[in-house]
C-alpha cells in the first residue's frame, strides 16, 4: 500500500505539485493523468525519491519512504520510463540485470531471473540477450525497459508514460502484456499518462491531476470518471478520447474551461471537445 | 564509350604531372650549406631507371585519373609509393660523385609532391575500402616496417637527411626519447588532472563557464610568451622550495617546456570530458538514478562509459597537438627534436631541419591512426545510441 499524505513540491515561487494525498491499495494499478505541466511526474518521482518532496509524507506499507537512503529506496522500486532510458552500452541481459547486480546477487540467480523475464517477454535469451539495446526494435526495446522495472522482484512500479514512444499497435499489445505480468506478479503499479483511452484501459483507479492539484481519484467506471466534469487540457496540447469505442484525436486545443455559475458543469464536460459529436464515457 | 573521371583523381594526376615534369626531383648540393641544383627525375637517375619511374608514375597517375577498380587503385598508389622510396635513394648513390663526403643530395619539392599526391590517393583507396580499426593499425605497421626495412638495408644512405643522422646518431635518439617523454607525459599529468576536473565542471555548472574560459585563454598565450611567462614562476619554486631544483624544475630546461604543454592540453580534455559527459542520453541517466545507481555507480557505470569516446577524442587532439608542440621546447633547453630543427635554421641546413621534422610528423601521424582506431573501436558497439 502506498499512502501520499499532504504532499507537496515546490520550486523558488512554482509549486508543481500542491497538497496531494491518495492512498494506492496494493496489487492494483493507479494511473496518474493529466497535461504535461500537471504535476504528475513529479509526484511519481517523489514516490522513489527521484525528487525530494518540500512537504507532506509518502509512505510504502506503513514505512515513511525517507527511512532508507534514496538509492536503496530506489534499488527494490522498479522504474520504467519513456524511451526506455536502456543502457546503449550494455548488452540487453546486463540491462536487464542491473539492479540485481547493484543488489549483489549471485550470477546464477541473475541469469536465471534474466532468462525467466526475457522469456515472460518473448525474447529469446539466447538470440537477445547478447545484443545491444539498438540492434532491437522500438517494441523490443520498450519490452526490455519494463523487465528491466520488473528485475529485481519489487513490489511497486513506477512507470513514466512507458508506451508514450510505442505506435498504437504495439501499445496495445505492451498494454496488455503489461496487465497480464501485473496480474501474475501482483505487483503495484503507479502509471503516468496523458493518454485517457491508456488510463482508462489500464488503471484500477484513475487520479488526474490538473495544475499540481488532485482533481479526481477514482474507479474508471464510477460516475466522478466517468460523467463528472473535467479539466480541459491545456493550451496547445492534443489528447484523445474515446466515445463508443470509437477514438477521436482532438484536432484543435479545446478552450480551457472550468465549471463555475457561469458555465455549469454539464457544459464542460470533456467529450463534447471531440472532433466528431462525442458521447460520454460509459 | 563512356569514359568516366574520378573527382580526386584528377587532383592527383594533375598534381603527379606537375611534379613528374617540371619541378625537381633531387636536389644536389657540393657541400649541406650551400644553395642546392635541382635536378629532375631523368637527371637524377640512370636513363632507363628514370624512363622506368616516369612510366610507373604516368600509369598511377592514368590509373587515379579515370573511375577504376579500388584494387587497383591500391597497387598503383603502393606501386608508385614504393618505387619512389627505392628510387630516391638509387638517385642519392647516383649523383653523389665517387668517394666525396661533402657533397649532399637530397630529394626535392618534385619528390615531396609526387609522395603527397600517391599518399593521398592510398589514403583514399584505404578510406573507401571501409577497413576495420585493427586493418587500419595493420597498414600502419607495415607501412613503419617498409621504412624500417629501407633505413635498416642502407639504400637510403646517400640521402642528405641520413648523413646528418648519422653525425648525430646517439642525440638523435636521446632528443627522440626527450620528446617523446615530454609529449606523453604532459598528456599523461593532462589526463589525470582534466579529467577530474571535467568531471567537476559537467556537475558543478557554476564552475563550468569560469574554468572553461580560463583553459580557453591560456590556450590563445603563443607558446613562446607562456614560456616567457613561466621562467619567472618556475625559477622561484626552483630556489625556494626544497627539493624542487633535485627534480629538475628550473626556469629554463625541461620543466616549463612540461608546463607549458601540460596547460595547453587541459582545455581539449576538461572540455571533450564536459561535452562528452553532457552528451550522455538522458534517459539513460534518468534510468540509472531511478534504478538506485549512487552517484559514482552511475559516473563510472553510465556517464563515464558512454561519454568515453568523446573523452578520447579529446586526448588524440592533444597527443598530436603535443608531439608538434613539443617541438619549441628545444627554444629553452627541454630538448627533443626541436633541437634540430632550430639547429638546422641558425645554420641553413634545412636536412638537419628535416631530421628533426619528419620524426615528428610521422609520429603525429601515427598517433593520429592509433588514436582513431582506438575510438571507432570503443564507438562502434554502440553507434545508433542517439537513434
Amino acid at each position: 500500500m502506498i499512502e501520499i499524505e499532504g504532499i507537496t513540491k515546490r520550486y523558488d515561487t512554482t509549486t508543481v505539485v500542491d497538497d496531494v494525498s491518495m492512498v494506492i491499495e496494493p496489487r492494483t494499478i493507479a494511473v496518474i493523468v493529466g497535461t504535461s505541466g500537471s504535476g504528475k511526474t513529479t509526484l511519481l518521482r517523489m514516490i522513489n525519491r527521484l525528487v525530494e518532496p518540500t512537504a507532506g509524507i509518502i509512505k510504502l506499507d506503513g514505512a515513511d519512504n525517507r527511512s532508507v537512503p534514496g538509492y536503496e529506496l530506489r534499488r527494490s522500486i522498479g522504474y520504467a520510463i519513456q524511451g526506455h532510458g536502456l543502457f546503449p552500452h550494455r548488452t540487453v541481459a546486463q540491462n536487464i540485470a542491473t539492479v540485481p547486480v547493484l543488489l549483489g546477487w549471485d550470477k546464477d540467480r541473475i541469469n536465471a531471473r534474466v532468462d525467466e523475464l526475457m522469456t515472460l517477454y518473448q525474447l529469446d535469451p539466447q538470440a537477445y540477450g547478447p545484443r545491444y539495446p539498438h540492434e532491437l526494435s522500438g517494441g523490443q526495446q520498450q519490452r526490455v525497459g519494463v523487465a528491466r522495472a520488473l528485475a529485481a522482484e519489487p513490489n511497486v512500479l513506477l512507470m513514466d508514460e512507458p508506451f508514450g514512444a510505442l505506435d498504437p499497435i504495439i501499445r496495445t499489445k505492451a498494454q496488455e502484456d503489461l496487465l497480464a505480468i501485473q496480474k501474475r506478479f501482483g505487483t503495484t503499479i503507479i502509471l503516468v499518462t496523458h493518454d485517457m483511452e491508456e488510463a482508462v484501459h489500464m488503471g484500477d483507479k484513475i487520479a488526474v491531476m490538473d495544475a499540481g492539484k488532485l482533481v479526481q481519484y477514482a474507479r474508471p467506471a464510477e460516475p466522478a470518471i466517468s460523467s463528472r466534469p473535467w479539466s480541459a487540457p491545456a493550451k496547445g496540447r492534443s489528447g484523445c478520447c474515446r466515445s463508443d469505442g470509437c477514438v477521436t484525436r482532438w484536432r484543435t486545443a479545446p478552450p480551457r474551461a472550468k465549471p463555475s455559475a457561469a458555465t455549469p458543469a454539464s457544459a464542460t464536460h470533456w467529450p463534447s471537445y471531440c472532433g466528431r459529436a462525442g458521447r460520454r464515457y460509459r | 564509350m563512356n569514359i568516366r573521371f574520378d573527382k580526386l583523381g584528377v587532383v592527383i594526376a594533375a598534381i603527379a604531372a606537375y611534379a613528374a615534369f617540371v619541378a625537381p626531383f633531387a636536389t644536389f648540393r657540393a657541400n649541406r650549406i650551400v644553395p642546392g641544383q635541382a635536378r629532375s627525375i631523368l637527371e637524377a637517375l640512370p636513363t632507363a631507371t628514370g624512363a622506368l619511374l616516369l612510366v610507373i608514375i604516368v600509369v598511377a597517375a592514368l590509373i587515379a585519373l579515370f573511375k577504376t577498380p579500388l584494387v587497383l587503385r591500391l597497387v598503383a598508389s603502393v606501386v608508385a609509393l614504393v618505387a619512389l622510396a627505392l628510387l630516391v635513394g638509387v638517385a642519392g648513390t647516383f649523383l653523389t660523385p665517387a668517394g666525396n663526403t661533402f657533397a649532399r643530395i637530397s630529394p626535392a619539392f618534385g619528390f615531396w609532391i609526387l609522395i603527397f599526391a600517391f599518399t593521398l590517393l592510398l589514403a583514399d583507396v584505404l578510406t573507401r575500402l571501409e577497413l576495420s580499426p585493427w586493418a587500419r593499425v595493420g597498414v600502419l605497421v607495415l607501412a613503419a616496417a617498409a621504412v624500417g626495412l629501407l633505413l635498416v638495408s642502407g639504400s637510403w644512405n646517400d640521402l642528405s637527411i641520413l648523413k646528418e643522422y648519422f653525425n648525430r646518431a646517439d642525440s638523435f635518439w636521446a632528443e627522440g626519447s626527450k620528446h617523446v617523454t615530454l609529449a606523453l607525459g604532459s598528456l599523461f599529468a593532462a589526463v589525470v588532472i582534466g579529467l577530474p576536473l571535467g568531471i567537476l565542471c559537467h556537475r558543478v555548472e557554476k564552475l563550468r563557464a569560469g574554468v572553461l574560459n580560463v583553459l580557453n585563454i591560456i590556450q590563445t598565450i603563443p607558446s613562446i610568451a607562456l614560456f616567457g611567462l613561466l621562467i619567472a614562476p618556475l625559477g622561484w619554486v626552483a630556489i625556494h622550495v626544497p627539493g624542487a631544483a633535485a627534480l629538475g624544475i628550473r626556469g629554463i630546461g625541461t620543466a616549463p617546456a612540461f608546463v607549458a604543454l601540460f596547460l595547453y592540453s587541459l582545455l581539449p580534455v576538461v572540455a571533450n570530458t564536459v561535452v562528452g559527459l553532457a552528451g550522455v542520453p538522458r534517459a539513460a541517466n534518468d534510468a540509472a538514478r531511478g534504478m538506485g545507481m549512487t552517484d559514482r555507480q552511475r559516473l563510472f557505470g553510465v556517464e563515464f562509459p558512454l561519454a568515453f569516446p568523446v573523452i578520447l577524442t579529446g586526448i588524440r587532439i592533444v597527443l598530436v597537438q603535443n608531439i608538434g608542440l613539443a617541438t619549441i621546447a628545444a627554444l629553452i633547453g627541454g630538448g627533443g627534436f626541436g633541437v634540430f630543427v632550430f639547429q638546422g635554421v641558425g645554420q641553413t641546413a634545412m636536412d638537419l631541419v628535416l631530421l628533426g621534422a619528419v620524426p615528428t610528423v610521422a609520429l603525429a601521424f601515427a598517433a593520429a591512426i592509433i588514436l582513431d582506431a582506438v575510438i571507432e573501436m570503443t564507438t562502434t558497439k554502440r553507434r545508433a545510441e542517439t537513434a
